[in-house]
């Protein structure tokens, strides 16, 4: 596991990395210069001190080290949604019992294995896309673009028992991969930045997705509310017990892949080196352009099956409606899921059921009278707790920066 | 399995619970009115106490199984099509809860286990769309604008009621005026349009989204209406808002055109220029379904209603807004806190001259149209009760 939060924002064209009067003011403090530490130094500095970047042992210090950095924001998570509970009237037990209740109860523990595993999947689709220095925010559009396939071809297409699944499946990743292309060519033949283009990508896949239900989808034997036709017996996913159904497994096994595929091959590790360093990677004879697109595909691989989980794994109506509420905002909270698992395929696992636990505990706070909104508060304040270290820190480096240039060369180690 | 014999706590439980869709509360309008239908339960010592829940389509399931098996609430009240889709199987699961369904009936059959337990409660929503319609015909031909104008939410058949309703209300206004006030239709613009031609119509294809329903009734407005009708929920708060915008940029004194028509409560006291609303008794439906299972009547009224319960004109589940309903709703207003007390006499009177504008025979002619449509003397064409007979693109080839 190697310290990727600040792995520095990649660009297709080359010009990554610190300048070249950067280097030579390199004054031989064996970093690369002032330039460039103002982008990555903070990693950098951490990376002499812990370990090479590259390598995969861990000592016991740097396991504390990251639990602590994931334990904090979640108690400031806590302290925030408790504050907010006792001001307006509660007590904090009620944090705790509904939290308690939530993963004890058999329903919730069914509803949260269910929303986790969709959440686990576009989780995926941020990580990859940030090992290699991209910050792909477009799982959303992905999602639903992978639900309409999904629908396509679960619901109009009559294909036998035991291919119809797959071919939902495999449609749905075609699908989403297909979505984030035209993304991955914009960054890479016009450096389009890929912030901007896959959030509009977002709007335009979910009021496509709403066209499709209300029009090509809709049900029309039903006449109390707009729903798409629901996905054939054969395309489902087979069901455990409602709402959960052995979609869940795919909350293991991508992030897995993922994990297989970043540290174990050589395409992971193509990824990885490209999100430390473009240039470095480059200049290894990688293609740097190349790796970019791919990584929008993957990602959208992952997050068009987390469309097809939230429309063929919608037991037990296995529809969506017109205003896409089954669907809705999958895509951003993996973005936190990610997050709060450190950009760790296999921490994202973890932190999809954290966070799906913290959304199904709506019903007990509804049930003792607490606005739900609490868990949004809290999710929030997660991933503000989490991002704040970053903001510390590169504004730490700046203000470093800024004196050096100022009081001039004298050094500071 | 059902525990025969065995009391269940909800049976005499004091406790109600209502469900909503995933936009909850705040659009002055049908989720507002759910919640209304509780809280006046609770205030009239019906209940103990109500709880609230929102769900989203994907955890209607589990929030509703949740609520059932839970046995501490005698009803649950149920104001989304997503609680509906998943109620058969929950109701078949925990038979004994009692389930009310707004709008809808949900998919059970009669040999389901839940079936005498669910109740759907239905609007005759065609009838006061009709009286509004009638309304937007005289106005039209008092104060000489070409159109009426509607705005509606999504493409569901529930609303073909709402619009067709309306349509036919239109028409009749204006037969009625050439055979009983001739000299008002003369020369006006109205009488000069063909039958399909009278009602601009636009479905702005969400819920909850002011800034589409107010931009739909500016262009209504430029193409020749003078009133529109909002079916639209939070989207259609912005029809209100559009009528407001147009007086204050034209300077246009109250109980002058262009109005504003609210839905399911009466929304007059938003601006002094809505100038009725067609109101839908959501929480007149809520509340009688509640006393039902607190009164353990619950089940007669199943077996009563094959499982139905109508809200017509002739109860009161639905009507056209007047004085008394414009009191209530500031009071339902004021509960939900989108009012302070002090606003409240500058509303009524302000409300007092809109109506007083207006000529003195258009009031008791639409209490003589309710009247009728009452004693079944007129009957309004509702497109979701028979598609066959009202099927919307026969009814829209005549109507417009």
């Amino acid at each position: 596991m190697g310290h990727q939060e600040d792995a520095g924002h990649l660009r297709l064209d080359g010009r990554n990395g610190a300048s070249r009067q950067a280097v030579a003011a390199g004054r031989g403090t064996g970093r690369i210069g002032a330039r460039c530490s103002i982008r990555r130094g903070g990693q950098l500095r951490r990376d002499r001190v812990h370990h090479s970047a590259m390598s995969a042992t861990h000592s016991r210090g740097d396991w504390l080290h990251e639990a602590s950095l994931v334990a904090a924001p979640l108690l400031l998570g806590f302290a925030a949604a408790a504050a907010v509970i006792v001001v307006n009237g509660g007590s904090i037990g009620m944090l705790f019992t509904a939290f308690y209740n939530t993963v004890t109860n058999r329903n919730g523990l069914l509803q949260t294995v269910a929303s986790g595993t969709a959440l686990a999947l576009t989780a995926q689709c941020f990580i990859i896309g940030f090992r290699c220095g991209v910050f792909n925010i477009g799982a959303e559009g992905a999602l639903f673009a992978g639900a309409i396939a999904a629908i396509q071809v679960g619901a109009f297409w009559p294909l036998p028992q035991g291919i119809h699944l797959a071919a939902v499946m495999l449609a749905a990743m075609l699908a989403g991969a297909a979505w984030l292309y035209p993304v991955a060519l914009l960054k890479t033949y016009r450096n389009v930045n890929e912030i901007v283009t896959t959030i509009m990508m977002n709007f335009i896949g979910r009021y496509l997705l709403a066209f499709f239900v209300m029009w090509v989808f809709r049900d029309t034997k039903v006449d109390t509310g707009a729903f798409s036709v629901p996905i054939r017996p054969t395309g489902r996913f087979p069901v455990i017990a409602s709402p959960l159904t052995w979609a869940c497994l795919l909350a293991v096994v991508v992030p897995v892949v993922a994990y297989v595929l970043l540290w174990h091959t050589r395409f992971g590790a193509h990824i990885r080196a490209t999100g430390y360093n473009a240039d470095a990677a480059r200049g290894a004879g990688i293609d740097v352009r190349r790796l970019g697109a791919m990584v929008f595909l993957a990602g959208g691989a992952a997050a068009g099956l987390a469309g097809c989980v939230l429309t063929a794994g919608l037991s037990p109506t296995f529809k969506v409606g017109e205003d896409l509420s089954a669907l809705r905002n999958f895509g951003l909270l993996g973005i936190s899921v990610a997050m709060i698992g450190r950009n760790h395929p296999l921490g994202a696992m973890l932190a999809s059921f954290f966070v799906a636990a913290v959304r199904t505990s709506r019903f007990q706070f509804q049930k003792m009278g607490v606005a739900p909104e609490v868990t949004e508060i809290f999710i929030g304040v997660v991933i503000f707790a989490f991002a704040f270290p970053y903001v510390f820190q590169s504004a730490a480096t700046w203000i470093k920066a800024i004196r050096r240039s100022r009081w001039g060369s004298e050094e500071h180690g | 399995m059902p525990f025969v014999g065995r009391a269940r706590a909800s049976d005499t439980s004091r406790k109600a619970a209502v469900i909503l869709g995933p936009d909850g509360r705040g659009d002055l309008g049908w989720n507002d009115l759910a919640w209304n239908g509780g809280n006046l339960a609770k205030k009239q010592g019906v209940v103990e106490d109500f709880k609230l829940f929102t769900t989203t389509e994907n955890e209607a399931l589990s929030l509703l199984t949740d609520i059932a098996s839970s046995n501490e609430y005698r009803i649950i009240v149920s104001a989304t099509s997503y609680v509906a889709a998943v109620l058969p199987e929950v109701s078949n699961q925990y038979p004994e809860q009692n389930y009310a369904q707004l709008d809808i009936y949900p998919e059970i059959k009669e040999s389901d286990p839940g079936y005498k337990g669910v109740l759907g409660l239905k609007f005759a929503q065609e009838q006061m769309s009709a009286q509004a319609g009638v309304l937007a015909a005289f106005l039209a031909a008092h104060h000489d604008f070409a159109k009426a104008g509607i705005v509606l939410g999504t493409e569901i058949a529930a609303l073909f009621d709402f619009e067709i309703g309306y349509k036919w209300g239109v028409d009749w206004g204006v037969e009625w005026l050439k055979a009983n006030k001739p000299d008002v239709l003369k020369g006006k613009k109205i009488e000069a349009l063909k039958q399909n031609e009278r009602v601009l119509w636009t479905y702005a294809g969400v819920w909850g989204d002011p800034a589409k329903g107010k931009a739909a009734t500016q262009i209504q407005f430029q193409q020749g209406a003078g009133i529109v009708y909002q079916v639209a929920g939070g989207t259609g708060l912005g029809v209100l808002a559009a009528a407001d915008d147009a007086h204050k940029a034209g300077n246009i004194p109250i109980g002058r055109p262009p109005f504003a028509i609210g839905v399911d409560s009466d929304q007059g006291w938003i601006n002094p220029y809505v100038i009725t609303s067609g109101l839908k008794r959501v929480d007149l439906a809520t509340l009688n379904s509640i006393k039902l299972a607190m009164d353990g009547k619950f089940r007669d009224a199943v077996a009563a209603g094959k499982g139905v319960m109508w809200m017509t004109l002739a109860n009161g589940g639905v009507g056209l807004a007047n004085e008394q309903t414009l009191v209530d709703a500031l009071q339902f207003a004021k509960d939900a806190g989108s009012l302070t007390e002090d606003k409240i006499p500058g509303i009524l009177a302000r409300n007092k001259e809109l109506r007083a504008a207006q000529p003195d025979w258009i009031w008791p002619t639409l209490d003589q149209l309710g009247t009728d449509i009452k004693a079944g003397k007129v009957e309004v064409p509702k497109p979701s009760a028979d598609p066959e007979k009202w099927g919307i693109k026969k009814m829209r080839a005549i109507y417009g």
